[in-house]
């Protein structure tokens, strides 16, 4: 139904996601400009409230979609890095894109798992803050059907070209602080063993899926 | 008394967390971070709570989610928060935020006598159309007076039945009864019931709104009891800031990201 104008959305965040000015290349990173973060957090909930709530899509569509929104709009292999703390220094090669692929299927399949079933939620952008590094927080609230507003704050950074979000905060609350003391209680309970800990996260992964499928 | 000989004993019985080696700063410094000596005695008695949960307060919260429609849930939460906010005022008034001290007096005024007796939220105003209209609820607690003193939380707890926790906000929890005026307007003998009624059945109400959450919670976690741990702190950290959090979040992040980029950049030239 909404189909044109959902992809029409997701072209949008993309190109805000991508735009990339020549004189960032140098620098590595440069400071945000007022208002960009805001619109693309504006285009990427449009996007996805766009596509939660269309009924037209089968589960396992919705999943891919929102797969794909995850991986434009997350800086997930700076996430990741964070997520893993003192351990992703240690660890080698093939360690470390063991765990960047286990990472990115574990953050969409939970973050799929959680949303997936959200349906009629407004998403309202209420304001931006960008501070000394050049960093921006875009507060919003989502107002779930039947349920209290939820206060969901932003972070994006520009890296390499690309704005992305580097964190999310949901009432006080930062996803990406929360997964690296998860993490790192659950590498010391394997002894520092990174494997064993990879291993786990791979269980993880297929149980996530297989709970939601 | 005998609850705490009895933690104490237990203590004894279960050990501490062993610290890391001296010379393994990075993880000396994880250890403080996790501020959770106890961490044992802490893991058995979240097992401990995550079994009353299971076999009691989960199923009395989804028959009270089952049994009672929204509204009625909506007023039973407004009747305890009113109750509650007489003692919100005074910690108000304690942390010197006289803006939410009179918010708070003027939601207990208004709900109690258009509520009336607390039963809806009017102060609030609830008006979908304009979210900022109205005063919200805002809790306030004797450990949230104490952090604004300037009292650190101390060693992480995981309290049997009450759940996460730290030294400074067990401590305030136990004294909070004497600060809520409220409390003084039953008769003596009725005192501890009230609190204790107002305590369970706010309990009640609050698990049964966060079923799936917490479900969600356990299911994408991989150290549930971590997670938890991590989750205390951030939310008391935000409630004690009153929605004033650093103006410069995840400093670590900002650090580490660039480190790592550094430690990227030698691996891809080192690479096997």
């Amino acid at each position: 139904m909404h189909r044109r104008k959902f992809l029409g959305l997701i072209a949008l965040a993309l190109a805000a996601a991508e735009s990339v000015t020549p004189a960032a290349a140098k620098s590595q990173s440069r400071h945000l400009l007022p208002g960009e973060a805001k619109d693309l957090i504006k285009a990427l909930g449009d996007a996805a409230v766009a596509m939660l709530s269309n009924k037209q899509l089968t589960k396992a569509e919705k999943t891919r979609q929102f797969r794909h929104l995850l991986n434009q709009s997350f800086a997930l292999k700076g996430i990741a890095r964070f997520a893993l703390g003192r351990y992703w220094r240690r660890a080698d090669f093939d360690q470390r894109r063991r765990y960047l692929k286990l990472f990115e299927d574990y953050i969409g399949n939970s973050y799929a798992a959680r949303f997936g079933n959200y349906s009629g939620e407004s998403f309202q952008v209420q304001k931006e803050k960008i501070d000394e590094r050049g960093w921006a927080a875009v507060t919003t609230r989502i107002q779930r059907l039947g349920g209290e507003p939820v206060a969901v704050i932003w972070h994006l950074r520009e890296h390499l070209g690309a704005v992305r979000i580097v964190d999310v905060v949901v009432e006080g609350i930062s996803m990406s602080l929360t997964q690296r003391s998860d993490f790192a209680a659950s590498i010391r309970t394997a002894g520092g063993d990174l494997d064993a800990f990879l291993d786990t996260l791979e269980n993880k992964v297929r149980s996530i899926k297989s709970a939601t499928n | 008394m005998i609850a705490l000989a009895g933690v104490i004993a237990l203590t004894a019985l279960a050990g501490c967390a062993t610290p890391p080696p001296a010379d393994d700063k990075e993880a000396v410094a994880a250890f403080k971070e996790d501020n959770d000596p106890l961490e044992p005695l802490n893991r058995y008695l979240f097992e401990v709570n995550r079994g009353l949960d299971h076999l009691l307060l989960r199923p009395v919260a989804e028959i009270y989610r089952g049994a009672l429609p929204d509204g009625a849930r909506n007023s039973v939460r407004s009747v305890v928060d009113n109750l509650e906010t007489p003692g919100i005022f005074v910690h108000d008034i304690l942390q010197g935020e006289i803006d939410r001290a009179s918010d708070s007096f003027g939601r207990f005024t208004t709900n109690t006598f258009y509520g009336p007796g607390g039963l809806n939220d009017v102060a609030a105003g609830d008006n979908p159309k304009n979210p900022d209209a109205g005063i919200p609820y805002h809790g306030e607690d004797l450990g949230q007076t104490m952090a604004v003193w300037g009292v650190g939380p101390g060693p992480y707890l995981m309290l049997p039945v009450l759940g996460p926790s730290n030294v400074r906000d067990a401590l305030g929890s136990a004294l909070n009864f004497y600060i809520n005026p409220i409390n003084y307007i039953v008769p003596n003998e009725h005192r501890s019931g009230f609190s204790i009624a107002r305590t369970v059945v706010k309990g009640i109400d609050t698990r049964s709104r966060s079923i799936e959450t917490f479900d969600e919670i356990e299911r994408g976690s991989i150290d549930f009891y971590a997670t938890v741990r991590s989750l205390y702190r951030q939310y008391r950290a935000s409630e004690i800031a009153n929605g004033r959090g650093p103006a410069n979040p995840l400093p670590e992040m900002s650090q580490e990201l660039e480190e790592d980029n550094k430690a990227e950049r030698v691996s891809s030239v080192v690479k096997k």
